[in-house]
């Protein structure tokens, strides 16, 4: 098997969208293209745990095949990392349990092996999410409310590239920010592998406006397909946009 | 998946009966709760045992796999020793557990304010020893906390439990808890090296200073620096230093820094050079027979699966 690349969303948020698609829908739509759609909730330190206005927080995840966590912004650096880490490790387990399946026959599932294989199982699991490929799309909203709670934000991303940094595995980041005066998105940092110019974005986040979800989550998840695109054609034109994906939406 | 609590609660008095082993544990008490599971104090034969359940399956095999290899290393206690791993109906539901030695004793957390800071180096430096086998074996305990050590009153010793964050060396550290973590502290990677260790050891010494608030915020973001505040570390601030600067080659270096400070010089010897030559011989051959059937067995799944 070539060495797979395990794709993510990590959606930062602390509330609703309000304004244009839905965001479970388009989560669940571009989940189909083979990535997994997380998301974090912040909440303010006045919040209960359980907002109603924060269950978008886990639709979306549900719809994109991922995992969301509602969370007060000082427990977002261990939150992030073991989002990112469980999404990983779900994918993973989802790819084996299928193999499994196949070998051992519909409706088996792997307590049908005994512990000491299962063992064996688990062995190689570990080796798979430490040394796969890993391209995480980092998105933040960045709506008014967001203010009080981005230096807690670029704390724990500045602590998941730690992380992330310490796999086998190659990985890749890129930062969107939503929304801006002009657009949807707009992209921070193109898709790079050095963990320390997270710092560097941080400034360029201007918080402000209204919180257009559904449309910012379609735009960013474009960049996967985009890059994608660029490995195949090495050298060709920087623009390239899938053609399947517009036509589809 | 993601979401579910991985707490089993069992009730005193029950019976879990291993649906492939057949062996049978009757519950005592809980012992402790934590984010991956919970573990009970067993009984099995008139001999008490503990027992680790969870409802994620892929806890028990990934620590039970640990306790295995860890096992391997004879005459040196690096974790609680592996009994059995099993399967078996709890409250009517299936659930994963694995049946380990029960380890004796106070948590560190209870006596660390009470304990003269002498005497803690001293046990220190016997961690150390233990440590630095595993080190040799090629892995770090990872998550290597206060919380993670058990004072074995019968042997006057540390012994180390909860091995879910032991991780091969040059891999990203499986699990740590915030306060003790080299990235944390921004003072280094999450990369399992020896030093990774070391600077863990090196917050757990800080910890005998209560006094201390070890959390990165405001004025107090330089680890070396709070720590140089302490009066009541001041024989170790040097060894402090050294580890959390990842100074220390391995764990022998920093072994040595501390007997200096605790013992006379000519104890400090004998002891370290008896545990060196003890560990040794015991490790080598195995290490050489496991690894090999672990790399064949990897290597044939992956084929398999992929």
């Amino acid at each position: 098997m070539e060495k797979g690349t395990i794709k993510q969303v990590l959606l930062i948020t602390d509330g609703c969208s309000n304004q244009g698609e839905d965001p479970v829908d388009v989560s669940r739509h571009i989940a189909k293209s083979g990535l997994s759609v997380n998301v974090i909730g912040v909440l303010d330190d006045d919040q209960t745990e359980d907002p109603l206005g924060l269950q978008e927080v886990n639709d979306i995840a549900e719809a994109g095949g991922g995992i969301s966590r509602i969370v007060y912004a000082e427990d977002l650096s261990e939150t992030m990392q073991m989002v990112t880490q469980q999404a990983m490790t779900q994918t993973i387990q989802g790819f084996v349990h299928q193999e499994l399946q196949q070998i051992l026959g519909d409706g088996q599932s792997e307590d049908a092996l005994p512990p000491e294989t299962r063992g064996e199982v688990q062995e190689v699991m570990e080796d798979l999410s430490e040394t796969c490929d890993m391209q995480v799309l980092v998105l933040v909203d960045t709506s008014a409310s967001m203010q009080t709670k981005m230096h807690a934000v670029k704390e724990a991303l500045d602590d998941l590239m730690i992380s992330l940094d310490a796999r086998e595995g190659e990985f890749e980041y890129t930062v969107y920010q939503y929304p801006t005066r002009k657009d949807v998105v707009k992209m921070l940092l193109d898709w790079t592998n050095d963990g320390k110019r997270i710092a560097k974005v941080f400034p360029k986040f201007a918080v402000g406006g209204i919180t257009p979800t559904g449309a910012a989550l379609r735009e960013a998840a474009k960049s996967f397909h985009v890059s994608n695109q660029e490995n195949v054609m090495r050298g060709a034109a920087y623009d390239v946009v899938d053609s399947s994906y517009r036509s589809s939406s | 998946m993601s979401s579910i609590h991985p707490t089993v609660r069992l009730a005193k008095g029950i019976t879990v009966t291993g649906l492939w082993h057949k062996r049978r544990y009757q519950v005592e008490r809980l012992l402790g709760e934590g984010a991956r599971g919970s573990t009970y104090l067993v009984k099995a034969s008139n001999k008490r045992l503990a027992m680790k359940v969870s409802r994620d399956p892929t806890v028990i095999s990934a620590e039970a796999n640990i306790l295995k290899k860890l096992q391997q290393a004879q005459g040196v206690s690096l974790g609680p020793s592996l009994v059995d791993v099993d399967d078996g109906y709890m409250n009517r539901e299936k659930h994963s557990f694995y049946v380990m030695e029960y380890v004796q004793g106070k948590p560190m957390t209870s006596l660390v304010s009470r304990m003269q800071v002498m005497d803690y180096g001293k046990l220190m430096s016997q961690l150390l020893a233990d440590l630095h086998v595993l080190h040799k074996r090629g892995y770090v305990f990872g998550d290597l906390k206060l919380d993670n050590m058990i004072f074995d009153s019968a042997w006057k010793r540390i012994r180390l439990v909860d091995v879910g964050g032991v991780t091969p060396i040059g891999r990203g550290i499986r699990e740590y808890t915030s306060v003790y973590d080299r990235g944390y502290w921004r003072m280094g990677s999450r990369k399992a090296d020896v030093a990774y260790d070391l600077f863990a050891l090196g917050v757990c010494f800080a910890k005998v200073d209560s006094s201390l608030t070890m959390q990165r915020q405001g004025d107090h973001r330089s680890l070396p620096r709070l720590i140089a505040r302490s009066k009541r570390l001041k024989p170790f601030h040097s060894v402090i230093h050294k580890a959390v600067s990842g100074q220390y080659r391995d764990a022998l270096a920093m072994k040595r820094d501390i007997d200096r400070v605790v013992l006379p010089a000519r104890q400090s010897t004998s002891v370290s050079s008896r545990f060196q030559s003890q560990s040794y011989v015991n490790v080598d051959k195995r290490d050489v027979m496991t690894l090999g059937s672990m790399v064949a067995i990897n290597a044939w799944f992956v084929y398999w699966l992929m």
